[in-house]
């Protein structure tokens, strides 16, 4: 993706983004990304190669709110089965089978427990897909080239330029001063 | 979330302390660096595996499963058999994603990908077979709830129908499991992409992601919940195989040790299976650092363990023969110790219960030699259990009337040989375009991933 | 009753075709207003029967093939006693050898489907055997000659008319001289009637008889004593003991089902008294395996054992005969064959029993033993009260005055000095089945002219210079005569599907006589019965396919036995004592008789009861004497009995007399693509000195194997309560004894169960009592259900397809052991383990308790076999229809259906009722589904309930024991209702809580206690 973008003509119509800063550790991220939730910008977010632990705090995240869409698509699995297996051995397929009676519960639980499985796994995967607003193809991130370390050996932290007080000056001093070794003015080119 | 405690001083999962960069390198180099030779000539055996399988395949639709070695009493032989090994072989790398994931095991991080990768492949391989062994192969979807004109539904209370759920559900999860793992390291290949079609195609795959830490926090918990699902699933998968056989009637086959017996089984091939190709693929492709000798050792530990869960069901069962006093049932068993299958039987119980002994020292645990032969034995004598199981309880049954003996056509054979076929290739596929390694969270459990890493020194 | 009136009809109907003996019938002409609807419509009988045929062979094909490849034709006039998808009956009789019954044919849409039991003829009494029941496929053989063959060219019919007529002309000059006929044993009075025509014409053309399977030496035994040609036939219903001399009369053809059924009825306590069974045999047979009491002797030996129970009766002073018992002067070795103390024990169970006994003896000893076993049925007061002598109705014939071989030895000469310019082979195989040294084959092809008469493309046709195909029966008019004197018409039920002749119609068209086969059948009895009320006579006739029910024995006095008969006795008992070597037997085959049914796959597949073995047979010898020339099972061996041999492979049967050895004939022929390459030609080594009777053999080893598709590879019941059986001491004290056998806990479901109270509720009882193994279940159940045969390689896979099996279980000393045979088909559980299993619910259960099997709906993931208890699930591995070696390529290809379908001709045999399953999916026995259905339509139109009278499933219809019971057990008046609660009753395996709708009634065996008690104390 970020190649196409590195690619097209920067002179279009652009407006700044937000501002991106590169720090040096997991430690400096963390310690930036705390001054910067005091700071009030609410649009900020922290990049790197893996989840850095205690970064939610620092940054002052709400605890995410997947585990209720799971909890539906399990609960959704767990009728479908059993009523699927119940409505079709005592009403749509009714068959005496081995001289049971026609609802022998007995025998449908594994397939509900099976298919409530199923369900909480698809809710978790797309769940998650969905808060994370993903597949996200383009995002003007990926038009800066020193970001592309991110998913290897980069630590970075972005203000977006529609945070109140957001002035893009200003914003760069202070990431300076939390001790950001590089920063860029993110464009957003579309 | 997941995190190295500093407190317990464990053995460094990761040799000659890499950075991150190093490490990234590291897992990249398959997929940057010029294919080997041994990579090809490999491939093109596995491929030729393949069409040995489509071709048998082909010979059995036109036929009919007469071409296979079954018979009256013994309606299932090599198929069936083959399921389950395969099944039983897909069980590791789920346990080792999410189990081990739930008990915090660190070590994991350097074996889930790759264990999860063998877990899926050898699900397709099983699943090739429930498919094909049945009399009208065309007509294999009515095993599945679909409306139709005729209103006909599935019967719900037949184990082979929990069965098809099960796996499905089963590929279907673990399939999600190991791409949601995937992600960020697709990224990863993405943005070291050389060339503009590696990187759109990665990229795709990748969905966009930044590593912004707003996504890590839902990612984190999906991966956590996936984990937490996977666990019972895992457990109830081959628990419900099992139940293909505990379900029925037969001695032999009726049995209620069999759920908890076939899961030890399944983890105890599906690790020995982790072996013998981590044993390779760490030579082949440099990643002894990543993939470490600890990590072997662990996998040998859950082996010995495994197996002696799988010895001890052996000699349960025996004791259960006898304490029902029920003569059909002690016949079963003492028919597949010293009936025309015992040589079966033997193979069986010397390779899963008598081989594992060794890793009671730590100098065959640690011994790449040694675990590699005893993991080749692991699988042929997982793969005798499952025939023991199916072809002896069937073979000799209630009315000695219609005994009969059954052997395999090599149609029978091939088909299975041909199954290594495909499994093989999608592994080699995988070593080739893919992040063995999940790096994003090797790199979580290196000491500079510790945001207080820094201030150790200061003190 | 209603297709009674509808046969009245049918057969009026045919008149209007017939010449002279109508017209003169005015009472016809006013009978004939009620069908004066289609009376002088164009369409004859036969031609309505054609396209019948040819439509409904295409509705067959339907059920064959899913996609019938032939255009469908409509009648052009529906005649109105046809229903179409309703089966009419038309009865017939057939007779193989001297055996004959009278059956009934199922037609359904122009094409017989079935055969079936005469309920009144008194032969059969509504069962049958199981060659009886396979016929009707020989009629569909498509190997069957199809037209007339002159030196390899095709004839037409008239060609074949016009060669015959020649013949016939040629010969009138010289009034037959150097014409010969070589016979098969006729039971036809008609075509007697034109072979005496034929002497008158041709006095000096020779007949000849030969039958390699037959009564001569009865017959000659007792024409010795009696001057008369005299068949013997047993009332085994008032025989309270019986002692057989090498005799199976259980197993063999002749009067099987007669003989089967009046046994039986003594062998379920509740009905009657035991009888009891002393049999004496060297092979094991199924009269031996029935039997209380079996001692294991040669069958060389038989009249030694016989003189040994002489000698008893007479030391208790009942058997006196002229001259004294010191008279045979017979050098006896010093130890006897049987324990004499134990033969004075039968000797005293017959003497009790005076006058309620049988003595026999089989049909392979010496005249001689025949006349003593005569005389000691006269002892006994036997004779004329259960035993009885019929005189051969045909014995007035010189040829049937002869034995075969004689007759035979007679036509060998003949040709060595060319007095035979022509011959003539009526039926039968000779050159196969001719004994070893008479050369017949050799002498055959030096003949100018043989002509040959027969169905199928046998060695003698394919050596004969003019060959004439022979219509199956049920294609042709005819007439039979048993032995007993009772006579029934053949009536055709198809048009005859190739060119040929009836015998009839073949004697007639020699005869140059235009009349047609009805007509001659006709004459026949009109002549005996005269023309008044023959039309009317002759309907009924027709319609009961019995003309007479008399059985007129001979009433014989006292006969003494002279002194010659005791000399000859002697000496044939004082020559036993130079016999060294290993003794051969040869026996009748269960599956191919003679070896006319070789071409017929369900005989073919059908196990022997004894051996279980399909598509072969075997050399037949005991455990000790396998050991003692160090052989196993399927180990070649080498038989040299002079300068003849033959090769062939071992069968190790526990219960064999040791240093004997048997075969069964009529293997190892080249005919038809079925039955070429099957089994070993005992024929090879029987000559004309021992035709019959045992002979002296060495055995050689050799160092080759073959493999013998046997049905059952293991013959120990493993100390499980499968069989169950009891002496009737034992069931007198205990009588719930084998329900008792089985302890099992309290059998509670984890679900409620479905209660099946109401309507219907179908079950089946067996009684393992009455059951001999015989195997006609088997086969009816092949022909009623349209199963395929498989071939040998897939029986031997262990994938046959027989939806009923008889197990066959050894119990005992290996040496002489118990033989129990259990036919086990669906047991129909309530709580069916099969059900539950399958994934797709292709098999259920209805409201009346069947388990039902979907074909429709299986997918075949053979689940329900695994988790079926008793293994009756057949799984279609293959498509076998169309792996059938009869099977022809298909004209339309379609994706899974390969490139073969079955013959049109073997397609006609389909049951229509009946689906024919495809490759890839699950069957079992359905409780013949069909049948009851129609009951039930039927019992609804009528609006009443189905009653036993309705309903008779195809293995129970067919059981001449009587040994199946089916019916509604909810019904009180139902049989099958009350023989369940007989308290021998018992479930298979009822510790699985089966809940089985099909149970076994123990088997109860009578034993001699005295005797038992002795052989206890000698094993002491």
């Amino acid at each position: 993706m970020s190649i196409n973008l590195k690619n097209k003509d920067v002179n279009l119509k652009s407006e700044v983004f937000g501002v991106l800063a590169e720090f040096e550790s997991p430690s400096a991220l963390i310690k930036a990304a705390e001054k910067v939730r005091d700071q009030g910008y609410q649009y900020f977010d922290v990049f790197s190669p893996f989840p850095i632990h205690g970064m939610d705090d620092a940054m002052g995240l709400k605890p995410s709110k997947l585990p209720w869409i799971v909890f539906l698509g399990g609960a959704f699995g767990l009728s479908f089965g059993f009523g699927l297996q119940t409505w079709v051995s005592t009403t749509a397929y009714k068959l005496v089978i081995s001289g049971k009676p026609l609802f022998s519960y007995q025998a449908f639980i594994p397939v509900t427990f099976e298919l409530m499985v199923l369900f909480s796994a698809f809710a978790t995967v797309f769940g998650m897909f969905a808060l994370n607003r993903l597949p996200q193809h383009y995002h003007p991130l990926f038009t800066v080239d020193s970001f592309s370390k991110v998913t290897s050996h980069g630590f970075f932290l972005m203000i977006e330029s529609h945070s109140d007080n957001f002035e893009c000056s200003e914003v760069q001093r202070e990431l300076k001063s939390y001790g950001a070794h590089n920063i860029e003015i993110v464009k957003d080119c579309l | 979330m997941s995190v190295v405690d500093q407190e317990i001083n464990r053995v460094s999962l990761v040799k000659d302390n890499l950075d991150f960069q190093q490490l990234t390198d590291l897992v990249a180099k398959p997929s940057e660096t010029k294919t080997p030779k041994w990579w090809f000539i490999a491939l093109a055996v596995s491929l030729s595996g393949i069409l040995l399988l489509k071709s048998m395949l082909a010979y059995l639709f036109w036929e009919g499963v007469g071409i296979w070695g079954l018979n009256n009493p013994v309606g299932w032989g090599y198929a069936i058999v083959n399921f389950v090994f395969w099944v039983g072989i897909g069980h590791a790398g789920t346990l080792i994603s999410a189990i081990l994931f739930l008990f915090r095991q660190d070590w994991r991080t350097g074996i889930n990908r790759f264990a999860e990768a063998m877990t899926i492949f050898a699900v397709i391989c099983a699943l090739i077979f429930p498919g094909v062994h049945i009399g009208r192969q065309w007509l294999a979807y009515w095993l599945f709830p679909l409306p139709n004109s005729m209103a006909m539904w599935p019967n719900f209370r037949s184990p082979l129908l929990w069965d098809v759920f099960a796996v499905s559900t089963y590929f279907t999860v673990s399939l999600l499991f190991w791409y949601v793992g995937l992600i960020p390291d697709l990224a990863t290949f993405r943005d070291r992409a050389k060339t503009a079609l590696k990187s759109k195609i990665y990229g795709i795959f990748a969905l966009g992601w930044r590593g912004a830490n707003r996504h890590w926090q839902h990612y984190e918990k999906a991966y956590l919940l996936l984990a937490a699902l996977a666990t019972p699933l895992v457990l109830s998968v081959h628990s419900i195989v099992s139940f293909d056989f505990a379900v029925s009637q037969l001695p032999g086959w009726h049995t209620t040790i069999f759920p908890p017996y076939f899961v030890a089984g399944a983890v105890f091939s599906g690790f020995a299976m982790v072996v013998t190709l981590m044993v390779l693929t760490r030579e082949l492709f440099g990643m002894k650092q990543v993939m470490t000798l600890h990590h072997l050792e662990c996998m040998n530990k859950i082996i010995l363990v495994t197996g002696m869960m799988v010895g001890y069901a052996y000699g349960m069962e025996f004791f259960m023969a006898w304490y029902s006093v029920y003569e059909y049932e002690s016949f079963a068993f003492i028919n597949r110790a010293t009936g025309p299958y015992a040589w079966a039987y033997w193979i069986m119980v010397s390779c899963n219960v008598i081989s594992p002994q060794l890793f009671w020292f730590k100098k065959c645990r640690t011994s790449i030699p040694i675990m590699f032969v005893v993991s080749i034995f692991v699988n042929i004598g997982m793969w005798f259990e499952r025939f023991v199981i199916t072809v002896t309880s069937l073979h000799r049954d209630f009315l000695p009337s219609s005994w009969d003996y059954y052997s395999p056509t090599w149609v029978d054979v091939a088909t299975f040989v041909g199954s290594f076929g495909l499994f093989f290739t999608l592994f080699l596929l995988f070593l080739k375009f893919l992040p063995i390694v999940a790096i994003a969270e090797v790199k979580m459990i290196l000491p500079q991933a510790n945001p207080h890493h820094g201030d150790n020194h200061e003190h | 009753m209603s297709s009674l009136t509808q046969l009245k009809q049918y057969w009026r109907r045919f008149k209007s075709l017939k010449d002279d003996d109508v017209k003169s019938d005015s009472f016809l002409k006013k009978e004939f207003l009620k069908g004066a609807a289609f009376l002088d419509d164009a369409v004859s009988r036969r031609h309505f029967l054609k396209i019948m045929g040819a439509s409904a062979a295409l509705m067959g094909a339907g059920c064959a093939i899913r996609k019938p490849v032939q255009k469908i034709r409509p009648y052009a006039k529906n005649p109105e006693y046809a229903v179409p998808g309703d089966s009419l009956y038309y009865a017939t009789s057939l007779a193989i050898g001297e055996d004959v019954v009278g059956l009934l044919g199922n037609v359904s849409e122009g094409r017989p489907t079935k055969l079936e039991g005469n309920p009144l003829h008194p032969l059969s009494n509504g069962s049958t055997g199981t060659f009886h029941q396979a016929n009707i496929l020989s009629l569909y053989d498509p190997d069957r000659l199809q037209y007339g063959r002159l030196n390899n060219n095709r004839l037409s019919q008239s060609q074949m008319t016009d060669a015959l007529n020649r013949v016939y002309r040629r010969y009138l000059s010289t009034e037959g001289r150097g014409l010969s006929f070589l016979l098969e044993s006729q039971m036809s009075p008609t075509v007697y009637s034109l072979l005496s025509k034929l002497q008158l014409r041709l006095p000096y053309a020779e007949f000849y008889r030969y039958d390699p399977i037959n009564m001569d030496n009865v017959k000659h035994g007792l024409f010795n004593v009696a001057g008369k040609f005299m068949l013997p036939q047993f009332n085994f219903e008032k025989a309270d003991v019986v002692v057989s001399f090498d005799h199976d009369f259980l197993g063999g053809l002749m009067n099987h089902v007669s003989n089967a059924a009046g046994f039986s009825k003594r062998r379920s306590p509740e009905d009657a008294n035991l009888n009891r069974l002393y049999a004496f045999e060297s092979n094991y047979s199924a009269t031996g395996a029935r039997s209380d009491h079996r001692f294991r002797v040669w069958s060389s030996q038989i009249p030694l054992v016989l003189f040994q129970l002489i000698r008893s009766l007479n030391s208790y002073g009942v058997f006196d005969f002229g001259p004294k018992l010191s008279q045979f002067n017979l050098k006896f070795s010093k130890e006897d064959v049987v324990d004499p103390a134990l033969m004075n024990e039968i000797a005293l169970d017959l003497i009790n029993a005076k006058g309620k006994s049988v003595v026999t003896a089989g049909p392979l000893q010496p005249a001689i033993v025949h006349e003593f076993v005569y005389f000691i049925n006269q002892a006994l007061l036997n004779n004329n009260h259960t035993v009885h002598y019929y005189e051969d109705p045909f014995s007035n014939f010189l040829f049937n005055q002869q034995t075969s071989v004689k007759s035979m030895t007679q036509l060998v000469d003949n040709i060595k000095d060319h007095q035979v310019s022509t011959l003539i082979v009526l039926g039968g195989d000779p050159v196969f089945n001719a004994p070893a040294d008479s050369l017949f084959k050799e002498l055959y092809v030096e003949i100018d002219e043989t002509i040959c008469f027969s169905m199928m493309d046998t060695e003698t046709a394919r050596l004969s210079k003019l060959v004439i195909p022979r219509y199956h029966f049920l294609e042709s008019w005819g007439d039979t005569k048993s032995i007993s004197g009772i006579a029934s018409l053949v009536q055709p039920m198809i048009r005859p599907m190739h060119l040929g002749y009836s015998d009839v119609g073949f004697l007639g068209a020699l005869l140059d006589d235009s009349r047609s086969d009805y007509a001659h059948v006709r004459r026949t009895w009109r002549l005996k019965y005269g023309r008044n009320m023959f039309d009317q006579r002759w309907a009924r006739w027709l319609h009961d396919g019995v003309i007479s029910t008399v059985q007129k024995s001979v009433k014989l006095s006292a006969k003494r036995i002279t002194s010659k008969m005791v000399a000859q006795f002697s000496d044939l008992v004082s020559s036993l004592f130079t016999l060294k070597g290993i003794e051969l037997n040869f026996f009748e085959d269960s599956s191919v008789y003679d070896g006319r049914f070789i071409n017929n796959g369900w005989l073919q597949e059908m196990p022997d009861p004894i051996t279980k073995l399909t598509w072969d047979n075997a050399l037949l010898m005991s455990v000790k004497t396998a050991k003692k020339y160090h052989l196993k099972f399927q180990d070649m061996v080498k038989l040299v009995k002079g300068n003849l041999s033959l090769e062939l492979p071992v069968y190790v049967l526990p219960g064999h007399m040791d240093n004997s050895v048997s075969i069964a004939l009529g293997y190892g022929q080249n005919c038809g693509r079925v039955g070429s390459g099957t089994g070993f030609n005992a024929y090879q080594l029987r000559t004309r000195s021992d035709f019959d009777g045992a002979s002296m053999v060495s055995l050689v080893k050799l160092n080759r194997t073959y493999k013998l598709a046997s049905t059952q590879d293991h013959g120990s019941m493993e100390g499980r309560a499968l069989y169950r059986s009891g002496t009737i001491s034992q069931y007198e004290k205990q009588p719930t004894f084998a329900a008792d056998m089985v302890q099992t806990p309290p059998l509670k479901s984890l679900y409620d169960e479905v209660p099946y109270d109401t309507g219907y509720q179908w079950g089946m009882v067996v009684d393992l009592s009455r059951c001999d193994g015989c195997n006609a279940c088997i086969i009816s159940c092949q022909a009623e259900n349209n199963i395929p045969i498989v071939g040998k390689r897939e029986v031997l896979n262990g994938r046959e397809m027989s939806w009923m099996r008889i197990d066959r279980y050894f119990e005992g000393d290996e040496d002489n052991p118990d033989i129990v045979d259990q036919p086990v088909s669906c047991l129909h559980c309530e709580n069916a383990p099969c059900e539950q299993v399958c994934p797709v619910a292709a098999t259920v259960h209805d409201q009346e308790g069947i388990n039902n099997m979907v074909y429709n709906r299986c997918i075949g993931t053979r689940y329900c076999a695994d988790n079926c208890p008793v293994k009756v699930r057949r799984f279609n591995f293959f498509d076998y229809h169309q792996r059938n070696p009869q099977s022809q390529p298909k004209k339309r290809k379609h994706l899974f259906d390969y490139v073969r379908e079955p013959d049109p001709i073997v397609q006609r045999q389909f049951n229509p009722d009946v689906t024919v399953r495809m490759r890839g999916v699950m069957e079992k026995c359905t409780y013949c589904i069909q049948r009851i259905n129609r009951a039930k339509i039927n019992a609804k139109n009528q609006n009443r309930l189905v009653s036993d009278a309705d309903i008779q499933v195809a293995c129970q219809q067919t059981c001449s024991a009587d040994a199946i019971t089916f019916g509604n057990i909810l019904d009180p008046d139902s049989k099958v209702s009350k023989v369940r609660k007989r308290q021998r009753n018992y479930q298979l395996l009822e510790q699985l809580h089966l809940k089985a709708r099909t149970t076994y009634l123990a088997g109860i065996t009578n034993p001699n206690v005295k005797i038992v008690q002795l052989t206890d104390k000698r094993k002491l």
